[in-house]
């Protein structure tokens, strides 16, 4: 039971998405329902056809007009039935359709409004299995399963009403069966929703293996890993085969014990029904339409458990994903208040963070960063240069202490103003599927093209770019088909100079290019930017000696200025 | 086309045939034992009509109840071995998929993301998966069930069983018309699918920059499209998918309902209801049976595009692996690098190598440097087997690339770059995968190389577990692991690829150190965009735009190449060098 209850707890939380919707939903339930009714009326008009025509008081004589309008009475019912099934079937999909895309498009929603912390900590390929391997698997709960269950169930109550019409002994004689039924159900899977928890662990284990393998391709070769690394992932498949294997042994049973008890349904309906026709208390035509009924049942029966076995694998999957969107989101400041930038100074008091808890990086730093100069961040291998260029980019909140842009706490400022205002050349700058023009005029409008090829040039991006035939319409990925790393830098660098920023971090933006490259490139962005306040992270001394200001950090403490 | 995805999946079945073989078997004997079941009812009616021997119908109800029994059987049976083949070919698939992308060459097969061979993993498994499973237990038996089902109803009415024949003829063509149609659908769909994939995908890698340049509203209106779209060809598909179905059921209503009345009404004076009782039996069975069939065109396409998928995945992996290698050790008497008029043109036409020729011999250590794109790093790259060369030939320790197994020549060579990554597990795991030295060696060479106090601070020390993106370690901190991971190989080749940019100069001076060290017999490749290490080495290779420009000591290069006193001097401003 406490398995049935889990389920119906995250089935609520899925009524949220259905939203406005669930009248129709209402509206679905009820047509089937008469739908079920006006089939179900046709096997049972049959047998009294038959009593009729077997009682010895019928006038033999027949004629073929009332056939022909039995016929077409019969007709209308099933156009009637077919009329109203598909009807409900199309206000169901529609439903549930809507439903899955506001699912998705929160999805994608709630991915750009969790903070950093949230996807740096998820494993990659559990994050990604959540919406390659569950987003599906909720999609086809919400458009076939649930509702499929409902619709199905009602038109086994539907049947059943008509089978107690038919005959009162038989439809308690064939129903006793179901407690039974359930009982057996109950039993089978009775701890299965831990080996569907453990396959949705092992899925995505497998693929962030996957991933692992996707990424660090050319290590697994450099190494010789490829055995490690089949030897894991095998280990991981095999777990999910034999939890798949043991879950599906028991709940692949569920479906085969449903056909068994209707065979016996049928077996102990045949031999009381002949019993009673025997006595005389039972006329043949309505035994007719008993066995109609039996048969009738059979499929919403066999329905009603495949997709409620289904639905249970499904309710892990969708329990997934509203994991991932009911994950508070950033704290983001309350609506825009009219901040306007000024010039651009940055100072932070007191600074201490951690990115684990306990594990303090930043130790109570404070400095200040002068407005329209450029101030250069330098220090050993991991004394935590990039993570105060994070802390001032608002990535992180939870730091103790403060960092204020022009004597405003940064957590305080709405997104949307610090957006082109304070951007970052970051260390392993990011792609998207498109064009390289779209990725260089990422979220940005009114760029003339003369802009944004002197910007192009000034990074060295056009030298690239001039060798490919398609030019900037070249597409290019996201994970794969991505430039190489130093044109990489460069499209960032363009993209970061073109939206026009009063505060510009440089992440070792220029690491990985040759001196010559690099220096020219420097040279150049340095008359660009005259007038905006820079923050140069590096280990390079020839660019932290262009610097005005040169800040020393070393194991997360100001050195010296 | 056909046939090669006809062969693959026999292959796949292959271990199973008797398996199939015993399942068939059964499933004839249920179909028996279902139709069976059905005919006994008429001597049953019969006698309780005519109020016959009571005892006679009781014998019937045991035979009954034998019929039901082995139809029991059956079912059980069946579906567990069904969930046996189907789990055991889910496996196999997955593991092949597995292998395909370890082996694949050129990753861009994959696509943009790393979502699609993730689907494939799982969801496209997943439906080949209930497909096989469906098809054991209840498409199987169903051409047995029918045609024994035909044969009875031809006993009693021919012409409606020649009537139901049609109509099966005509269902299974229509299915088989619909699927077609279905199956483009599910390729638009699942294009559209894939996009919205890479999309969410790239909200998780994008996360900051997205986040820099207020990125919201734009990323939700990219979505929103793709996102529209696909719900588009979902909403096709599902209507696609209940209404064909809905109209066989109706039809076959009809149809029956009209038997019914006409086998009643005409048949005056001479009524058998039993005849009435089991023919309805019959036709019922047949419609439950019938309007699966067109569930099969929904469902068959679907199997079928994402088997296609998984084997397009499979097939790009194996492409690379059709040569067979030449499986001789290496020599150890013959020059650590040999290269002859290597040449690599770019897709694009531009050549990245342009007639190489080199040779490195054993124990020497050699700096190539030259400005981005000289071409040094392709260079290894094709030594390491991560690209093919366009023409020329290259030797690794007497082993030619391309020819040998590429697995031998990588246990001579040892790699470090900055394209090397750092995996998802321990942090034993990155620093030594195969697990083959012991704690001390391996925390002496990380204290030398100067994250060895990085690592005992760890929670777990050695035994920390990171992840491949983990934002707690430092773009430097991963490099040293990555040099760690290298330098514990006993190799005869170190290759250190632009590896030192984001190490500070302390740190960057004790790497050198310690490499000088612990390769001091062995050969070195430094490439290099400065001159940092050009003081160390015997040699230096100046490279440009696929050339060996010039190559020799630092002082004669300093003297003749004008190209070389360029990095010089811009590295070496004021401060000396670039660290």
């Amino acid at each position: 039971m406490g398995m049935i209850s889990q389920s119906t707890i995250v089935l609520r939380r899925l009524e949220d998405y259905v939203g406005d919707d669930k009248y129709l939903m209402r509206k679905c339930i009820m047509l089937s329902f008469a739908a079920t009714v006006i089939l179900s009326v046709v096997p049972y008009f049959c047998g009294r056809v038959l009593d009729w025509l077997v009682s010895p008081d019928t006038v033999q004589a027949l004629d073929l007009s009332m056939l022909l309008d039995l016929c077409t009475f019969i007709i209308l019912l099933v156009v009637l039935w077919y009329v109203m099934t598909c009807h409900s079937k199309n206000i169901m999909s529609k439903m549930s359709l809507q439903t899955a895309r506001r699912m998705r498009n929160e999805m994608n929603d709630k991915l750009l409004r969790v903070p950093i912390s949230y996807i740096d900590g998820m494993p990659p390929g559990d994050l990604s299995s959540r919406f390659t391997a569950d987003m599906p698997a909720v999609s086809k709960l919400i458009s076939n399963d649930y509702i499929g269950f409902i619709v199905h169930f009602t038109m086994i109550i539907g049947i059943f009403i008509m089978m107690f019409i038919t005959s009162p002994i038989l439809a308690i004689l064939y129903a006793i069966l179901m407690p039974i039924t359930v009982l057996i159900i109950r039993y089978l899977i009775r701890d299965s929703e831990d080996d569907y928890r453990r396959q949705k662990a092992a899925v995505a284990e497998l693929n962030t293996q996957m991933s692992d393998i996707i990424s660090a391709h050319k290590t697994i070769k450099a190494e010789n890993m490829e055995e490690v690394v089949k030897k894991r992932f095998t280990l991981y498949n095999d777990e999910f085969t034999e939890a798949f294997i043991r879950s599906n042994t028991r709940t692949g049973m569920i479906a085969p014990v449903v056909s068994i008890m209707a065979n016996i349904g049928y077996l102990v309906t045949v031999i009381a029904g002949v019993l009673l026709i025997y006595g005389g208390s039972m006329p043949v035509g309505m035994f007719l339409s008993f066995l109609i009924y039996v048969r009738l049942v059979n499929s919403p029966l066999l329905m009603t458990v495949t997709v409620f076995d289904g639905m249970r694998e499904e309710i892990i999957s969708l329990e997934r994903i509203l994991d991932v969107l009911e994950e508070p989101d950033e704290e983001v400041p309350s609506e825009d208040d009219g901040f306007v930038m000024g010039e651009g100074r940055v100072s932070f008091r007191d600074v201490s963070f951690s990115y684990v808890e306990g594990r303090e990086i930043i130790h109570s730093v404070s400095f200040d960063i002068e407005p329209g100069k450029i101030t250069a961040l330098v220090g050993p291998t991991a004394s935590g240069k990039t993570t105060l260029a994070n802390l001032m980019m608002g990535f992180y909140s939870d730091y103790t202490g403060s960092i204020e842009i022009d004597g405003r706490e940064i957590r305080t400022i709405p997104r949307k103003d610090l957006s082109h205002r304070l951007v970052a050349v970051l260390q392993n700058p990011w792609t998207f599927e498109g064009t390289i023009r779209e990725n260089v005029l990422y979220n940005m409008e009114g760029v003339s093209e003369e802009t944004f090829l002197d910007v192009c040039r000034l990074t060295g991006l056009d030298d690239y770019v001039g060798r490919l035939t398609d030019g900037y319409e070249t597409r290019i990925g996201n994970e794969m088909n991505r430039l190489p790393l130093a044109q990489r830098r460069m499209l960032a660098i363009s993209r970061a100079i073109l939206s026009d920023p009063k505060i510009l971090i440089l992440d070792e933006a220029v690491a990985g290019l040759d001196p010559i490259t690099g220096q020219t490139i420097f040279d150049r962005l340095k008359d660009r930017v005259d007038g905006r306040t820079v923050l140069i992270i590096s280990h390079n001394l020839a660019l932290i000696d262009q610097a005005d200001t040169v800040i020393r950090i070393d194991e997360g403490r100001i050195v010296n200025e | 086309m056909d046939k090669d995805r006809d062969r693959s999946i026999n292959r796949l079945l292959h271990p199973y045939r008797w398996t199939l073989a015993f399942i068939v078997a059964i499933q004839v004997l249920g179909a028996i034992a279902q139709v069976e079941a059905i005919t006994i009812l008429k001597p049953m009616i019969n006698i309780a009509v005519n109020e016959g021997d009571l005892n006679e119908i009781l014998a019937m109800g045991a035979y009954l109840l034998l019929f039901t029994f082995i139809s029991l059987a059956v079912i059980a049976v069946t579906s567990f071995l069904a969930s046996k083949v189907a789990s055991g070919v889910s496996n196999e698939l997955r593991m092949r998929i597995m292998r395909a992308t370890l082996e694949m060459q050129d990753m861009s097969r994959l696509g943009n993301t790393s979502t699609l061979a993730m689907s494939s993993l799982t969801t496209d498994v997943t439906i080949v998966e209930k497909f096989i499973l469906e098809l054991l237990r209840t498409y199987l038996p169903m051409p047995f069930l029918l045609a024994l089902l035909f044969y009875f109803t031809f006993d009693i009415n021919d012409t409606v069983g020649l009537i139901l024949l049609i109509m099966m003829v005509a269902i299974t063509i229509v299915t088989l018309l619909l699927s077609k149609r279905i199956q483009h659908l599910y390729n638009l769909q699942i294009t559209a699918q894939d996009r919205v994939n890479n999309l969410l995908k790239e909200k998780v890698t994008g996360a900051r920059t997205i986040r820099a340049f207020n990125g919201m509203e734009h990323e939700i209106g990219r979505f929103g499209e793709a996102s529209t779209e696909f719900g588009g060809f979902n909403r096709r598909l599902l209507m696609n998918s209940y209404y064909l179905p809905h109209i066989a059921t109706a039809v076959m209503w009809i149809f029956v309902i009209f038997i019914f009345l006409d086998s009643a009404l005409s048949g005056t004076g001479k009524i058998i209801p039993e005849e009435i009782i089991i023919f309805m039996q019959y036709a019922t069975t047949m419609i439950a049976t019938l309007t699966i069939i067109p569930y099969l065109s929904v469902e068959e396409p679907r199997a079928r595009i994402c088997f296609d998928r998984i084997r397009s995945i499979i097939a790009a992996g194996k492409k690379s692996k059709s040569v067979i290698y030449m499986d001789s050790p290496a020599d150890p008497d013959t020059p650590m690098v040999e290269v002859k008029d290597m040449v690599k043109v770019d897709t694009r036409g531009n050549h990245i190598l342009n007639g190489i020729d080199l040779t490195i011999a054993r124990g020497e250590k050699v700096t190539m440097v030259g400005m981005n794109g000289s071409g040094a790093t392709e260079l290894f790259s094709i030594a390491m087997g991560f690209s093919a060369p366009d023409s020329g030939e290259m030797h690794i320790a007497g082993l030619k690339v391309g020819r040998a197994n590429p697995s031998r020549i990588r246990s001579v060579v040892s790699y470090a770059g900055n394209n090397m990554s750092v995996m998802r597990g321990t942090v034993r795991f990155n620093l030594d995968p195969k697990g083959e030295h012991s704690d001390e060696e391996i925390m002496a060479l990380c204290d030398r190389i100067g994250i060895g106090k990085f690592i005992s601070g760890l929670p777990g020390g050695l035994d920390h577990a990171i992840t491949s993106d983990s934002s707690s370690m430092s773009g430097g901190q991963r490099l040293q692991m990555i040099l760690v991971r290298c330098l514990l190989h006993d190799s005869d080749l170190y290759i250190f690829d632009d590896c030192f940019f984001s190490l500070d100069q302390v740190t960057k001076g004790k790497v050198l150190s310690t490499i000088m060290d612990v390769c001091r017999d062995k050969a070195v490749v430094f490439i290099m965009h400065d001159v940092s290490t050009c003081m160390v080495s015997d040699r230096i290779i100046l490279m440009d735009r696929g050339r060996i420009q010039d190559s020799g000591t630092h002082e004669e290069l300093l003297s003749r190449s004008q190209l070389y006193k360029d990095i010089c001097s811009v590295g070496q401003r004021r401060n000396g060098t670039w660290a």
